[in-house]
């Protein structure tokens, strides 16, 4: 086993540290109104890591980087010095931001359809909503398991443009999916990972559609959909890892991107209600067709507007919108990249293609379903997964 | 460059590496010791930000090792 993934040895229950991490997640949970799935067992952390979730339900924590420096400030029987509640505040949410972690279910990332577990897109989300859950109740949790004045303010965001990008979204569209977005966000947060981009999709067909959808399309439709929400989720790594953004543009960014992503998976969804609505009046009692390719044309013009409203801004997202890869190439200029952060941009760039491009993933479902080749098609990745 | 924004550009580059299988999980590893290197110079208000970064390749190194 790889020296990091080694675990420490085991902290027992009954032990001050284990006790504690154990009332960490019972708060979280509690907070959250959903329950951990941390099996119970813990084992320290070793190296310059705060801990980890792991799949088999066990949770390793750090001893030198959270439970040892957060303990002076919850100790009921000593009172801690300034310094001391100072040095406890980032392991207290370090602590707190893997009990969060804990609730989520990894599931089963190699059904049709799913999305990767480790795939930056997932990365972006659950990073995203672990951040926002430990802003809004690491407060809360240190007031409601300590007396002593322990202060989470201060502490540099972990993960700033994934989150406001996700905060974005939840506004504009849990408004479509007919519900707010604390709704959505729950609605997310309890549905696995590998299948949080199809709850979206499906709750905003469900509420613009109800019955209307055959299910034989709805795999399609949720393509047609969360390929909008996982590009600008999923682009969003070259801003958060950027060394040439400030963090505090971070959060422009996350804004800007999640606007443009809510704007595209809007009006995918308006042209997809608009399909079934008409022939439903048109044809009341018979069955849809699918989405006619000139819909599906425009959905792809759409992808490729909204890289060139990202251009335009300065962040050049661009990626060949599948199918049109060598019509983009052959427009491309050539790249003299005057400046370091357009070579970063540039390198970014091609990473992300390499590790999104429906042409880069092996797809039996496609040829199969003998779909046309433009078509992106998810939930097919190669079997290695996650981020290489 | 400060410990935080270092430890973002360590990541940046782990990132784009188009290394795979062991190769990978070896980059990641020097990344995630070089990160940890740096939490000591890290201003305490970073240095939560800093180990998360860290775990987030540890989690990494896990999906690359299943």
């Amino acid at each position: 086993m790889n020296e990091l993934l080694q675990r420490g040895p085991e902290i027992l229950p009954g032990s001050w540290k284990y006790e504690w991490v154990a009332s960490v997640v019972a708060k979280a949970a509690e907070y959250a109104g959903r329950p951990s799935h941390w099996n119970g067992k813990l084992y320290e952390q070793p190296g310059p890591v705060s801990g980890l979730y792991h799949r088999d339900g066990s949770m390793t924590i750090s001893r030198e980087h959270v439970l040892d420096p957060a303990r002076p400030a919850f100790t009921p029987e000593q009172t801690a010095t300034s310094s001391e509640l100072s040095a406890a505040a980032g392991p207290t949410k370090m602590a707190i931001f893997q009990a969060r972690l804990s609730l989520s279910e990894f599931g089963d990332d190699t059904v049709p359809g799913a999305t990767p577990v480790g795939s930056l897109e997932d990365l972006a989300l659950e990073n995203a909503l672990a951040d926002r859950f430990t802003n809004r109740y690491g407060g809360r949790i240190a007031e409601d398991l300590t007396e002593q004045p322990l202060s989470m303010l201060g502490q540099s965001p972990s993960f700033p443009a994934y989150t406001t990008a996700t905060d974005r979204l939840m506004y504009s569209v849990g408004g479509v999916a007919g519900m707010g977005p604390e709704k959505l966000r729950d609605l997310i947060e309890s549905t696995e990972r590998p299948q949080r981009f199809n709850a979206i999709a499906d709750a905003a067909l469900d509420h613009q559609l109800g019955d209307l959808v055959p299910d034989s399309h709805r795999d399609q439709l949720r393509q047609d959909l969360t390929g909008p929400l996982r590009r600008g989720l999923g682009g969003l790594t070259m801003t958060e890892y950027s060394e040439l953004t400030h963090p505090g543009s971070k959060y422009g960014w996350g804004e800007r991107s999640a606007e443009r992503t809510a704007d595209e998976f809007i009006e995918n969804l308006a042209d997809i209600v608009d399909h079934y609505d008409s022939w439903a009046e048109q044809n009341p009692g018979v069955e849809p067709p699918e989405l006619p390719d000139s819909l599906r044309e425009k959905f792809l013009d759409r992808e490729e507007q909204t890289q060139q409203v990202w251009a335009d801004a300065g962040w050049p997202a661009q990626q060949p919108v599948a199918g049109r890869e060598q019509a983009y190439n052959e427009r491309l200029p050539e790249q003299p990249y005057p400046n370091a952060r357009q070579q970063e941009i540039a390198k970014l760039q091609q990473f992300l293609w390499s590790h999104t491009a429906p042409s880069q993933q092996g797809s039996t479902t496609v040829d199969a379903s003998g779909r046309p080749d433009n078509v992106r098609q998810i939930g097919t990745r190669k079997p290695e997964r996650g981020v290489e | 460059m400060d410990a935080y924004r270092e430890a973002q550009r360590l990541y940046a580059q782990a990132m784009l590496s188009t290394a795979s299988g062991q190769d990978r999980i070896a980059e990641l590893e020097q990344t995630v010791q070089r990160i940890g290197e740096l939490v000591p110079t890290a201003a305490p208000g970073d240095r939560a930000a800093v180990l998360l970064m860290n775990s987030s390749l540890v989690e990494l190194i896990a999906g690359e090792s299943r």
